[in-house]
Parts: C-alpha cells; structure tokens; sequence
C-alpha cells in the first residue's frame, strides 16, 4: 500500500512541518498565564512535555504530537508518528499510560491506508505498554496522525530538560541527518541503505535507552525532533552554563552530508538556522556539517546529560543498540554563545 | 533565453532539486516559491552555481531572478 497516490501529500513530512521556533515563543508570551502550583512542568522551559502533580507520590505528564507523513508506507507512518509521540513520555522520565489518536484523513480515500496508519500505531503504543483508548478523526486533504499520550512519573524523579551539571558529558541515542534523508528519498535522490538506516532510528522507541540510563546518574534528558540537533541541545541550556560540541564525535547518516553539499536540505532545517544563528558558535564547520546539526529530525533519539564519570560506562551500556549512540560534546562554564561547536 | 521555474506550492528541497534541473545550461531563469526559507535555501543553491540572485514579491508568491555573472 502506499500514499503518494492520494490528493495531497506533503514533501516535509514528520517534524520538518514544525512551525519555527521563534514564531512559536512569541505568540506564546500573549496567552494568559496559569499558576498553578502543582503545574511542575509548563510551556516556560520549552519542555518536551507537561507534568501536573497528583498526589506526591504521582505527577501525570501530557504530551502530544502529530504530523503529515515522510515516508509512503502508511503502516510505517504509524509506527513512526507514535513513536515520535510516545517519546516525549520517556524524556521526562516518565512510563506511558495511555494514548489516544489524533488523525486526519481524506474522507473520500481508501479506508484501507487509514486502517494500516492505526494498526502501526497501535502496536507502538502496546510495545510501549501503554493502552490505546479512543481518538478524533478530522476530515482533511492532507493526511496527519499522531497520539496525546498520558503517562506517569514521580515527582522527585522529573527529568528536566535543563538542569545540566558543569563537567557532564551529552549523550546522543540516535544519528543524525534522518531530516535530510527522508526527504530527499521522497526526491529520489537519497540510496535506500541510507533511507533503511533513518527508518530504523525512527521507529526505535526512546523507552529502551532511558530505561537503561536511569541507572546511571543523568541530570538533564530531551528529545531532538524538528527543531534539530542544536534546537533541542539550546533548551538544555541555561544562562549559567554553555555546551560545547565535536562535530567529529557525532553519529550521522553519512550520504545526508553529501545531500547537504548539494543544498538538499529541507525548509525545517533553514528555519532552525535563522531561530539559533546568533545561539550558537560554529567554529570552522563545513556547510554540510552545519546542515546536519541544524536538520529536523523526525522520532530522534535522546540528549542525555549524564556525569562525567558515568559517561563511559553508559555509554558502553547502550553500546548494543540499535541505532547506536555517541558522546557528543559536553557541560561547560558559560561562554559568550549557548553552544560552542568545533571540529 | 529565459527560463521559468514554477515552484509554488512546494517545500524545500523540491525547488532547488527543481533549479537543478534546469540551472546547467541556463544564464538566466525566473523561480517562483511561495516561502521564506524556499528563497533562502534556493538561493545559497544559485549563488553556489555562480548566479547573481534578486528577490522581489513577498508572502504566498516570491518572483526570484536568477542572472549568470
């Protein structure tokens, strides 16, 4: 089965459809304020999901994501989109709960694609042990699915997203470059080897590699989606430390770079680069280096801030997953830019 | 000879792989894109090429004239 026959069906799918960032916090700074002191996690830290404390021993977090699809498989696109929701859950700390569907869909298409788009889903959501219970479908040209997921954590066990110790090292659970990829295989212009390489990534729950760093001592865990590598390491930051990158240590999908070279980047990743250029130092970066730090990334793996002494030992830890992870840079004391990338 | 590139309607990179096409032979082509980063990614793509880039327009439909130096 497959979605490039249906009426309208969108070059940048998944997280490249975000709006850009800067947009989103200015109309942010005009809606009202809520105070509520049991609202533990809000929009103010840009955080991957919200957490509204319960009980004290029970915060609940609520997330939700949905998008147009980047691949042509529907069945895929299932499995991607609620993956890519369900991770919001894990980089708060939390285990999901339960689900519901968000979709939108063409009421005069075959019933058959939407039903492949739900059963990828759904089976995401059992692996994930949550339940799938309802939804709301939306008539709409363009198709787009995705889940608002419930889950739990402890109160005492929130993970921020910006609460990095100086001295930490970042961990990335997933390589970069599957913005670029996808899109430019929709182009024809991408190999399926690399094509293979980002789906896998995508699909691959980010429940796996929390689970295993929780035993290690991690300060600070977010998720890359669209607003890229260097988007999502920005909200890590806070006015008291920078982050400081080496290209060289980073795991990407090695044809995105030669698409970069040839200015096949998506309109995701050029609006990453105008919301952070003045965030970030980039210090003697190929162009096509800087593309793939700056790609949207659709269900991308985890930033992890973790002590410097655990880092090895995590690191090898993770080291039998698939896709693999990578020390990419680490926490230092502030410097005159968010982050500072070298070679 | 001019060329005419429509691109409306479509996201990056559908307008450069759509220049590309077309940019070899060409001295002298009018791009239409209807976004501000098609503008920006199309022209890096033009300017790379060797191609002097002026933009006029604004949102919905931008006219990109593209001139060989």
């Amino acid at each position: 089965m497959d979605m490039r026959n249906l009426k309208k069906f969108t070059a940048c799918g998944g997280c490249v459809a975000k709006l850009p960032q800067g947009m989103l916090k200015d109309v942010l700074t005009k809606i009202p304020k809520f105070d509520d002191p049991n609202l533990l996690v809000g929009f103010d830290t840009s955080d991957d999901g919200a957490v509204y404390k319960l009980t004290d021993d029970i915060a609940i977090i609520n997330t939700l994501d949905f998008f147009p699809s980047m691949v042509n498989d529907p069945y895929l696109f299932g499995l991607i989109a609620a993956t890519n929701a369900l991770s919001d859950v894990y980089a708060m700390g939390g285990s999901v709960v339960s689900a519901l569907n968000i979709v939108c869909f063409p009421e005069d298409e075959d019933p058959a694609i939407l039903g492949e788009i739900l059963r990828g889903g759904a089976e995401k959501v059992l692996e994930a042990g949550g339940v799938l219970c309802g939804g709301h479908s939306i008539n709409d040209e363009e198709p787009k699915y995705g889940l608002s997921v419930t889950g739990v954590v402890h109160p005492d066990k929130i993970m921020r997203n910006n609460n990095c110790s100086v001295g930490d090292k970042i961990i990335l659970t997933k390589p970069l470059g599957v913005g670029i990829i996808t899109t430019a295989y929709k182009a024809g212009e991408a190999t399926e080897e690399s094509y293979a390489r980002a789906i896998r990534g995508m699909q691959r729950l980010n429940k796996y590699a929390v689970e295993i760093a929780k035993n290690y001592r991690i300060h600070s865990v977010t998720d890359v989606t669209g607003f890229g590598f260097l988007g999502h390491l920005n909200e890590m930051v806070t006015p008291e430390y920078s982050i400081s990158v080496k290209t060289s240590n980073i795991l990407y999908i090695e044809e995105a770079e030669r698409l970069a070279a040839e200015d096949i980047i998506t309109g995701g990743g050029v609006k990453n680069r105008k919301f952070l250029q003045d965030k970030v130092s980039l210090r003697g970066l190929t162009t096509p280096m800087e593309e793939i730090l700056f790609d949207p990334q659709t269900s991308g793996g985890l930033l992890i801030s973790v002590h410097p002494d655990d880092a090895e030992e995590l690191l090898a830890a993770l080291g039998d997953q698939d896709p693999p992870c990578c020390i990419v840079g680490e926490v230092v004391q502030r410097g005159e830019a968010n982050i500072i990338v070298t070679q | 000879m001019k060329i005419t590139v429509d691109a409306l309607g479509l996201s990056c990179p559908e307008p450069v792989l759509k220049l590309k096409k077309v940019i070899g032979g060409a001295k002298d082509i009018e791009l239409l894109v209807d976004s501000r980063s098609c503008v920006e990614n199309c022209t890096r793509f033009a300017e790379s090429k060797g191609f002097a880039v002026s933009v006029s327009g604004g949102r919905g439909q931008y006219v990109m004239t593209l001139k060989k130096k």
